[in-house]
């Protein structure tokens, strides 16, 4: 297999626009937490191992990653939790489950507002998380992640 | 500056959640041996009358049963408890394997009738009502009398109370219809399927794996009748859209826990002969074209519990769940039932 060298077809007008793409590998700790009124309390902290890719120059400065996770999970219970011993019934505060949970996320993130002092992105991430043990197997949680980020300390580049 | 309004806007869009969309209903919990099974309860519970529902499966969940217009129409009136048992729904926990056993959920459903009792009051009218595995379990919890003292009475839904007599009753109603049917000239390439495997069937020895085409060929056959009413939109809007029931987990969890049942023994559960031990008053209700758990059974209970409070009504155009097709009908003998033995 021969192929031209670049110059050449450089020179005829026929090479292919330049793609530069950024890649970044990033651990990011991670607390998450959600209400929901009539099933649970849910918190998780861990850690995700993000794997992004951006394409520089894009017009919407769009990236998009994958994330594995390791977290540790509790859920509380949303109603009064009871216990029986003996024929005597009592509540149990605060009472839940834990879990240890492994994760997978996918991760599409658009920057807005790049060129003002403070840019913003605003990102979608689809999350699962295995939860274990749970009723003697593994479950699926699933979440969808929506949120943004900014920088705290930002230099402009003008 | 801005940082901070940014901030504060997805604040601000967090706690705009409408609470009232949720909190129709409330839920309590039970803890028992490694398992926190919630019981949701929505209606009138100011009526002080409760119904304990015990679900389907074993792999469903109570809050599946909480749609349609038989669901609007019972908790006008009375306080609906949508129970979760272990190990299926939104129940969680961590409970050894080994122990998931009938033992454990009668023993669950022991604690669960106190802790109900401790929140709403020692002096309510409590009723225990189960669908198909519901049956089973509610059934197997009536064989010991201090546990029907906890109830006004037993209301049981085309519920599966002897197993292997479920099997041989089916196969008779796949024979019995499934020729009709062909003779009709409907739907025959797959009631020929059926009929076929089911005159193969050996009604003295049934094996696990025919129980299982039973429990499937049972769902198909009711759909292929004109007879059955399928169900409707009117009333309480299905579970998945209208409850905190997480599909998935259920489904993993209650699959698994079926299992579990399983290899416990539960098919061979058989309580035909022991039904003489139930002494409350018991409204059995069955749709006629149930061929996952044949009307029979239903005749057999009426005909053999010993409380002369009992009626059995069935519903002419309902198969294996007639909260569907009938759903006001089937309220309205519910609530009959209840406003006369609460």
């Amino acid at each position: 297999l021969r192929r031209p060298p670049k110059k050449k077809l450089e020179r005829n007008g026929l090479a292919r626009k330049k793609k530069t793409i950024s890649k970044t590998k990033y651990l990011e700790p991670q607390i998450n937490l959600y209400h929901h009124l009539l099933k649970e309390t849910n918190l998780t902290v861990g850690s995700e191992y993000l794997f992004e890719r951006m394409k520089v120059g894009n017009k919407v400065n769009f990236s998009q990653g994958f994330g594995l996770g390791v977290f540790y999970m509790r859920s509380w219970n949303a109603g009064e939790t009871y216990d029986v011993i003996d024929g005597v019934v009592s509540q149990i505060p605060f009472a839940g489950t834990n879990y240890f949970a492994p994760s997978l996320s996918y991760k599409a993130q658009f920057g807005i507002l790049q060129k003002s002092n403070t840019p913003i992105s605003v990102f979608v991430k689809p999350m699962v998380f295995l939860m274990m043990p749970y009723n003697q197997t593994v479950v699926p949680n699933i979440n969808m992640v929506f949120g943004c980020s900014f920088p705290l300390s930002f230099k402009s580049a003008s | 500056m801005k940082k901070v309004m940014y901030l504060l806007l997805f604040i601000g869009l967090v706690l705009s959640c409408n609470r009232s969309a949720f909190t129709s209903g409330e839920v309590l919990y039970l803890r028992h041996k490694g398992a926190d099974m919630p019981a949701y309860v929505y209606g009138n519970t100011s009526s002080n009358t409760f119904i304990l529902l015990l679900h389907g499966g074993p792999g469903g969940s109570g809050l599946e049963y909480r749609s349609g217009i038989y669901a609007e129409m019972l908790e006008e009136e009375v306080g609906m408890i949508y129970w979760d048992q272990r190990g299926q729904g939104n129940a969680q926990g961590n409970n050894p394997e080994e122990a998931v056993s009938m033992e454990l959920l009668l023993d669950d459903l022991d604690q669960l009738v106190l802790a109900i009792k401790a929140k709403y009051g020692k002096d309510i009218s409590l009723f225990l009502m189960g669908h198909s595995w519901g049956g089973t379990y509610g059934t197997s919890y009536l064989m010991e009398f201090t546990r029907q003292q906890h109830f006004k009475g037993w209301i049981e839904a085309n519920g599966a109370h002897d197993i292997p007599r479920l099997n041989v009753e089916a196969v008779k109603m796949f024979i019995e219809i499934g020729e009709d049917q062909v003779a009709q000239g409907k739907n025959t390439d797959k009631w020929t399927e059926i009929l076929d495997w089911a005159k193969k069937v050996d009604t003295s020895n049934i094996t696990e794996d025919d129980g299982s085409r039973i429990n499937n060929y049972g769902h198909e056959a009711e759909e292929l009748l004109d007879e059955v009413l399928p169900g409707n939109d009117d009333g309480i809007p299905s579970a998945l859209l209208s409850s905190p029931l997480d599909p998935l987990a259920s489904l993993v969890s209650g699959n698994n826990t079926s299992g579990l049942l399983v290899e416990s023994g539960i098919e061979e559960i058989a309580l035909t002969d022991s039904l003489y031990k139930i002494n409350i008053p018991s409204l059995l209700l069955w749709g006629k074209y149930d061929f996952v758990v044949p009307p029979q059974l239903g005749i057999d209970a009426h005909k053999l519990i010993s409380s002369p409070e009992k009626r059995f009504i069935l519903y002419e155009a309902s198969g294996h769940s007639p909260m569907n097709g009938e759903g006001e009908a089937f309220a309205a003998d519910i609530l009959d039932f209840v406003n006369t033995y609460k």
